[in-house]
């Protein structure tokens, strides 16, 4: 075997810096050069991210200490998604976590499903703790007894994504990583394999490397640029291409979630961090000028904007194949899909665990590539249906943009779902990507796909026994519910740093 | 697709014979127990066979837990007994028998799968099996059982499953069906009544006519019901898994008992002895091209080095699949998939098919829920029929010809891709219905000889000395295991008193 003895990351974003960490913790120090190369004169996107319970696997591989880590990056914590304007109700929760308590494997909807043929349980948010939590402003860390009703959920940040990566640049740096500050404006092929074998920079100086791995976001100069490698448009499912961000400062309750709101040609969403708040509006250019998304977002925030909203154009959709020869495409120059479920860290972070499950020698085994890319794949369909269905199931926003793709064809995988959903609450669990059944169900519950029957199991616990239970699990939640504190407070005594969150903007 | 609208699902026909029948009605019954459904068994003759036996995964437990079995009783009772894995015996000519068991192998080490370790360390000289880092097949090999007062956490995660006989099993689920109040009708044989799509009846060979909503086919692989239903072709596997009999037999028990199934290899086939408590079941299977039913007898005689029952049954059969579920019919166990026997997957197979029934037992007769469950199902056969191949395709018994033919034939696409992905790097692709995990697969592999080109460059990384520590905590913790643990005999003695 001949391993890997050079890599060069090109971008220095959360995704570059993500790769070079993770890289820097696979090998043992000295076995491997890894270089990023970033410029301070491109900009990074992201203000204010919210994330999936996923990163913390991350940050524990890494070694990173949570309050210390939460410190320096403005961070609060996350118990899911608010979404509002999607369905009837107004406010639906998304949380990292389910409704209920496992009942002798019966799925909690089907018993409320139940439930309501016979009694008026109440809304099924009732019976979720971490919606419960959420909704309250509360948070503490859930607990692994699986018999405490503490234990049925998960949680996540939000943070600053520019001081994330900077985080992680302090931390490779002192591991080895280099940095090289500089513009690429050349990428060299060999002649007969078609493997890249060095960037050139704009001061005239070349990186070469055996593996590179770009993360030069939208751009993709290498993937897309140089290689011209395909990109799949999802742009007639996913209609939105332009975002305007801004921050606002902080209102007094700090929200444990993150909130996301349907607008006239989008939505808006709402991050909270330690001293700020972020925002943004996610808008299609087909259905909205951006001086009218700009008014809209203004018009959205709930304190005094602290910056001029910033503008960012992408295309929903995916590279056909994100790992050719011997340069992977990572983060945005991999794909893009838009921030309405904080999928796009969780995207970079799974590359990166198939990349070290899949890690190639020298001689680059074409194996390896193919069941990189498969994976992807799946990751990235799943999750484009999953958003899918947010836009083609919503029930309360009016329109163009939501006659649109509330009339649209969605793809058969996702209109197999929603079927099996509405004939009878049936989600079909599968073992790779994102969103368990259990997200699939707060998601079509919250937005009207309402089952026409309940599944016959519910019948297993009899009227009297489903009663109860209910009884039950509700006094349960409360009497938990009540001894937990404020989000903010919780935040205060954990991770709170006066200082962070004003070094850049 | 259905002539007539659909209409609630109330009467549940189940038609068939022996375990499959009475496993199918006793679950069902037990799960919808409260809903407004009706299930009537349909009971066929038997077709089990003198001897025979049921090899299960782990899987099997947690059904005997939902239907109130207990694992003492089943073992005092039935004279069940309990399985680590499989031994595979001359599957390749003068090389050591190879097990493949029902648990993990080693611990990783900062996050690098230990295969990758020991792929390193044997680069280096290391010569101790792959096998011998597993706690079960270091368990089956010094006779001891595992069982669940053993150690395991952060160390191994092992299951095991049943060698269960036939006939006292079947039985025994058939108590439980009626006592739990399943409608049962003897008959002969059975015809079928299907209007378009749809089945409405079936008439039992004393002329009395039983009409359902819905019909589950537990027939066998004749899929009485299910063949009579639009789209339900057969789709035979034999270009890939070409053994078309069968053999059935019985021997005295053996002493010590041992905690697995030996699975030996000759010419014309395999033999494989499952042992229970009162007996020793003998499964053969061969091909009719290359040995009569009386040869195959004789061979078998002198393959597994017992003597005998006479009473031997020999049975034909072909691998294949057809779709599960068409109309208001579902095949269940051999009328939806008949397995080769090879690696007690048929068992599971059934199970799965009656599992993913509860989760997703039809609400009326428009059979929205089938396409799901088919593709559901299909794949959940095809992944268990690879395992399949896979084992065969790893022999080395050359210059024999269905052994050399199953060696160098072309694989499934799902399963080509797998192995050419395992031969490069050593990583094992999973795809989403596995029955068998990433441990068994890398297990078969690597027992059986296919050893990768590469491992993963991380396990590079560890110093020698700590790797070689490693595996001795390893093998020390594996040692320390086996002696505590109890011999079968003694667990059977105790279970006895």
């Amino acid at each position: 075997m001949a391993p890997l003895r050079n890599i060069t990351i090109l971008g220095g974003g959360t995704s570059g810096w993500m790769a070079a960490a993770a890289l820097s913790r696979a090998f043992a120090p000295g076995t491997c050069t890894i270089r990023l190369i970033e410029s301070e004169e491109i900009g990074i996107v992201g203000v204010g991210e919210a994330t999936l319970p996923q990163v913390r696997d991350f940050n524990t591989w890494l070694g990173l200490d949570e309050a210390e880590f939460m410190r320096a990056t403005n961070a609060t914590f996350k118990l899911g998604i608010e979404f509002r304007g999607w369905g009837a109700s107004q406010s639906y929760h998304h949380p990292f976590g389910v409704h209920g308590q496992s009942a002798g494997g019966i799925p909690f909807h089907q018993l409320w499903l139940k439930a309501r043929t016979f009694m008026d349980p109440g809304p099924i948010e009732d019976y979720a703790f971490p919606i419960r939590l959420a909704r309250e402003n509360r948070f503490d860390f859930p607990v692994e007894d699986p018999k405490s009703i503490r234990s049925t959920y998960d949680y996540a940040y939000h943070f600053d994504a520019v001081l994330y990566a900077r985080y992680l640049r302090q931390w490779c740096e002192a591991r080895g990583v280099q940095r090289i500050e500089g513009q690429v404006t050349g990428v060299d092929q060999n002649a007969e394999t078609g493997f890249v074998e060095r960037l050139t920079l704009a001061s005239g100086g070349s990186v070469d490397g055996d593996l590179f791995i770009d993360c030069s976001g939208f751009r993709a100069v290498i993937a897309g640029q140089a290689l011209n490698l395909g990109w799949e448009d999802w742009t007639p499912w996913l209609p939105c291409d332009r975002a305007l961000a801004v921050p606002c400062e902080r209102t007094d309750d700090l929200t444990p979630y993150t909130r996301a709101t349907a607008r006239e040609a989008g939505w808006t969403w709402r991050i909270p961090l330690q001293h700020r708040t972020g925002n943004g509006y996610v808008f299609s250019s087909r259905f909205s000028t951006e001086d009218r998304a700009r008014e809209v977002l203004l018009g959205a925030l709930d304190a005094p904007a602290q910056a001029e909203p910033r503008l960012l154009r992408f295309q929903a959709g995916r590279r056909t194949a994100s790992w050719h020869r011997n340069v992977i495409a990572l983060g945005l120059a991999s794909g893009f899909l838009e921030p309405l479920e904080s999928t796009s860290i969780y995207l970079s972070q799974i590359a990166l665990t198939f990349l070290m499950r899949l890690m190639p020698d020298t001689r680059f085994d074409p194996a390896l590539a193919r069941e990189f890319n498969r994976l992807i794949d799946i990751e990235y369909e799943r999750v484009r249906d999953f958003l899918i269905l947010h836009y083609h199931a919503n029930s309360a926003s009016e329109g163009p943009l939501w006659d649109y793709v509330r009339t649209m064809p969605v793809p058969d995988s996702l209109r197999e779902k929603m079927a099996l959903f509405r004939h009878r609450g049936y989600v079909q669990r599968y073992k790779d990507g994102l969103f368990s059944p259990a997200s699939w169900i707060a998601v079509f519950m919250g937005q009207d796909v309402m089952p026409a029957a309940f599944d016959p199991q519910a019948d297993g616990l009899g009227e009297d026994g489903i009663r109860d239970y209910l009884k039950r699990l509700k006094r349960k939640i409360d009497a938990n519910l009540a001894v937990l504190p404020s989000h903010a407070d919780f935040v205060a005594g954990h991770c709170y740093d006066p200082d962070s969150g004003v070094t850049h903007d | 697709m259905t002539d007539a609208p659909p209409r609630p699902v109330r009467k549940v026909v189940i038609v068939g014979r022996d375990e499959a029948l009475w496993l199918t009605a006793a679950v069902l019954q037990r799960t919808f127990a409260r809903s407004d459904l009706s299930f009537t068994a349909v009971e066929l003759p038997s077709l089990l066979r003198p001897g025979e036996v049921l090899p299960t995964l782990d899987s099997q437990a947690s059904f005997h837990a939902q239907l109130g079995l207990e694992e003492e009783v089943l073992m005092r009772a039935l004279g069940a007994t309990f399985t680590l894995g499989q031994q595979y015996v001359g599957w390749a000519k003068n090389a050591p028998p190879v097990f493949v068991g029902y648990s993990s192998t080693g611990v990783a080490v900062q996050n690098v799968p230990f295969h990758h370790l020991w792929l390193r360390a044997r680069a280096s000289g290391l010569s101790v099996a792959y096998e011998d880092f597993a706690i079960n097949a270091a368990c089956a090999k010094h006779g001891r059982l595992l069982t669940r007062e053993a150690e395991l956490s952060g160390f191994a995660e092992a299951g095991r499953g049943y060698h269960l006989p036939a006939a006292p099993y079947g039985e025994m689920l058939r108590q439980v069906a009626l006592k739990r109040g399943v409608r049962h009708l003897p008959a002969a044989h059975v015809s079928p009544v299907v209007q378009g799509a749809q089945m409405s009846a079936v008439v039992l060979s004393d002329g009395q006519t039983v009409e359902g909503d819905l019909f589950i086919d537990t027939t066998g692989s004749e899929a009485r019901l299910l063949s009579q239903m639009p789209e339900t072709g057969f789709t035979s596997w034999r270009h890939w898994l070409p053994f078309d009999r069968l053999l059935t037999s019985y021997a005295a028990p053996a002493t010590p008992l041992p905690v697995f199934a030996q699975i030996t290899a000759f010419r014309s086939g395999w033999t494989g002895l499952f042992p229970l408590r009162d007996y020793t079941a003998l499964q053969q299977v061969y091909t009719t091209d290359e040995l009569s039913d009386d040869e195959a007898f004789e061979a078998a005689a002198t393959v597994a080095r017992v003597s005998l029952n006479p009473q031997a049954t020999v049975t034909p059969f072909e691998a294949g699949q057809r779709r599960a579920w068409s109309g208001n019919v579902i095949g269940l166990g051999d009328a939806a998939a008949v397995l080769d026997p090879l690696g007690s997957a048929r068992m599971p197979a059934l199970l799965f098919g009656l599992s993913h029934l509860t989760a997703l037992f039809p609400l009326d007769t428009g059979g929205l829920e089938s396409a799901v469950y088919n593709r559901t199902v299909a794949q959940v056969y095809a992944r268990l029929r690879d395992a399949q191949i896979l084992l065969y395709s790893l022999n080395k018994r050359r210059d024999q010809p269905v052994w050399d033919r199953l060696r160098s034939q072309s694989l499934p696409p799902e399963l080509a891709y797998r192995l050419e992905l395992f031969s490069a790097c050593g990583h094992m692709p999973m795809y989403d219905e596995e029955t068998f995990d990433e441990a068994w697969w890398i297990a078969a592999c690597l027992g059986h000889g296919r050893l990768p080109a590469a491992y993963d460059v991380r396990a590079d990384q560890i110093a020698e000395p700590d790797l070689i520590r490693h595996f001795q905590s390893v093998l020390g913790y594996v040692r320390k295991q086996v002696e505590t643990m109890p011999t079968p005999d003694a667990v059977s003695r105790a279970a006895t008193v």
